[in-house]
């Protein structure tokens, strides 16, 4: 199978090219760096995206607090993720990077605060 | 009446002031302040909940808060001055007055050098003229932003996006994901306004179509939006009537371009630039009047905060060596968009710099293969050759410290595709 990729590790946004049959035989082209044959191998057999979103907090000047996951997640995991996000709610202070939930949806990564609103 | 004295002030606490405050510090400035007219620090980086900030500053993906939060951190560290709820009203350059409004009053600041750091704000469906009613349910994308991340607003259901720009796409992807139908998102020209990379990560991610070449040429609805009407354009980009669709909606998203936000810099006399619509500026980024420097948004529409943090680095350390009377002047030469760029910033540069000076620029259309120059009246002073290149993406040369001196003439940077895409 052939795929052309777009990495979007960082702005320079390298085309890179993948041919393969299984994992074992990808080869890939185009690629700027380590982390992009990473990005790439994941972009062929389990893409992965960080997931972001705000959720409701009580007690600040501003309704909704910016959260983000530790990591990326399975790409179809993103809708579960915010329908999750929308059940939460919290109050204040909270710490940005403080830990909302652990293990979020059992990912293996931590859904955690983005600002500090105290 | 509040009365403050101090070496440099900031006009604005988002990612330039930020950065520029903490390096005039560093600088040696004494007392820095800051001015901001919201209740927080961080300008638009508090709704840019979204990640991919950082990457080049930082060496780490951050959420546009997280970002923010760590120049906060930066300029409690430093002892900048941040007042807040204040608005900056007038610049008095011959006074070296900036006019302030706040809860308690006229505040008025008297600096040794004064930074512009207003950032931008976006183009509206009156900069457009579209035609249409003009029922509720038409946003800029960045209010959209706003009222979804930080208000928790639901504001629409169907969704048609105008303009390929990063904020329009990015909204694509976060109403995709609060459950809302996002049906199309429409560009006037042949090719994508933003970054490529959120052409992959927010329309291609959850299928939604990009339409190049088209444009919105009608809005129906009398309460709340009900419909637009969109149709392709010729190659001089007037719609294609005979072909025009209706598609039905109730929210149009409109990310068609920024503009610096330059009314306080109007007050103060400064020159300002017609193709970037921001201040004149010299490597330092000093305006024409010396006294009155501007970086980030305000200065010129930037692609990444990272490049916004590193410019306003620069414009605080200069302001600070001007400020204490260290700042070099004298002779400096134009420089100008040559074949293919559609502007350079600065505009200037000043022979008796100690620095290499970077030169900012952006092309006028998307090509593979493409050849940057920068030459002076006595040739090539650098080049570089890139796969490719596209308007959304800020292009950069640097000319060498130990050039500056021998320039001579007008500087020219120019950029010449192999192929040219569109």
């Amino acid at each position: 199978m052939k795929k052309t990729i777009i990495c979007t590790v960082c702005p320079n946004g390298c085309v890179v090219e993948a041919e393969y049959t299984t994992k074992e035989d990808l080869v890939l082209t185009g690629y700027g760096c380590k982390r992009g044959v990473v990005y790439c191998t994941d972009e062929c057999f389990e893409p992965k995206r960080t997931f972001t979103s705000s959720v409701k907090i009580q007690g600040a000047n501003r309704r909704m607090m910016p959260v983000r996951t530790t990591g990326p997640v399975p790409k179809e995991l993103l809708m579960k993720c915010a329908e999750e996000a929308h059940k939460i709610s919290l109050e204040t202070p909270v710490k940005s990077q403080q830990v909302i939930k652990e293990d979020f949806l059992e990912t293996g990564v931590d859904l955690i605060a983005a600002m500090t609103l105290e | 009446m509040k009365e403050y004295f101090c070496d440099v002030v900031v006009v604005g606490a988002g990612p330039a002031g930020l950065a520029a405050a903490v390096s005039a510090r560093q600088s040696g400035a004494e007392k820095v302040i800051i001015i901001e007219r919201d209740v927080r620090a961080g300008g638009i980086l508090q709704q840019c909940i979204h990640a991919g900030f950082g990457l080049k500053y930082f060496g780490q993906e951050l959420t546009g808060p997280e970002y923010a939060e760590r120049f906060q951190v930066k300029a409690a560290e430093a002892g900048v001055k941040v007042l807040m709820e204040t608005t900056a009203m007038e610049i008095r350059e011959d006074e070296r007055l900036l006019v302030c409004a706040s809860k308690q009053g006229l505040v008025k600041i008297y600096f040794g050098a004064l930074v512009l750091a207003m950032g931008c704000r976006e183009r509206t469906r009156a900069n457009l003229m579209i035609p249409g009613s003009r029922p509720a349910g038409v946003y800029t994308a960045g209010t959209a932003q706003k009222l979804v991340n930080i208000y928790g607003h639901k504001i629409g259901k169907e969704v048609v996006i105008l303009g390929s720009g990063d904020i329009g796409m990015i909204m694509a992807r976060r109403m995709s994901l609060e459950g809302a139908h996002v049906k199309a998102v429409v560009e006037l020209m042949p090719y994508l306004a933003g970054l490529t990379r959120n052409k992959v990560q927010c329309l291609d991610d959850f299928g939604i179509p990009l339409m190049l070449s088209h444009t919105i040429v009608d809005i129906t609805g009398i309460d709340r939006l009900e419909s637009v009407t969109i149709a392709p354009v010729d190659e001089n980009k007037k719609p294609i009537m005979e072909q025009a669709q209706v598609i039905p909606c109730d929210t149009l998203l409109l990310s068609v371009g920024l503009l610096p936000e330059n009314e306080l810099s109007r007050t103060g006399g400064v020159t300002l630039s017609g193709i970037t619509k921001g201040a004149v500026v010299n490597q330092f980024k000093q305006t024409e009047l010396p006294q009155i420097f501007a970086c980030g948004n305000v200065l010129h529409v930037n692609d990444l905060v990272d490049q916004v943090s590193a410019e306003s680095e620069d414009a605080g350390h200069f302001a600070a060596l001007y400020a204490a009377g260290t700042l070099p002047g004298g002779e400096a030469l134009e420089v100008k968009p040559g074949t293919g760029v559609r502007y350079v910033c600065p505009q200037k540069v000043v022979l008796d710099g100690e620095e290499d000076v970077t030169l900012y620029f952006r092309t006028t259309a998307p090509g593979r293969k493409t050849t940057l120059k920068v030459c002076d009246e006595n040739g090539e002073l650098a080049k570089r050759t890139l796969t490719a290149t596209s308007p959304g993406t800020m292009e950069h040369l640097v000319i060498k410290a130990d050039q500056l001196k021998g320039l001579k003439g007008t500087i020219t940077v120019t950029a010449e595709h192999e192929e040219v895409l569109a």
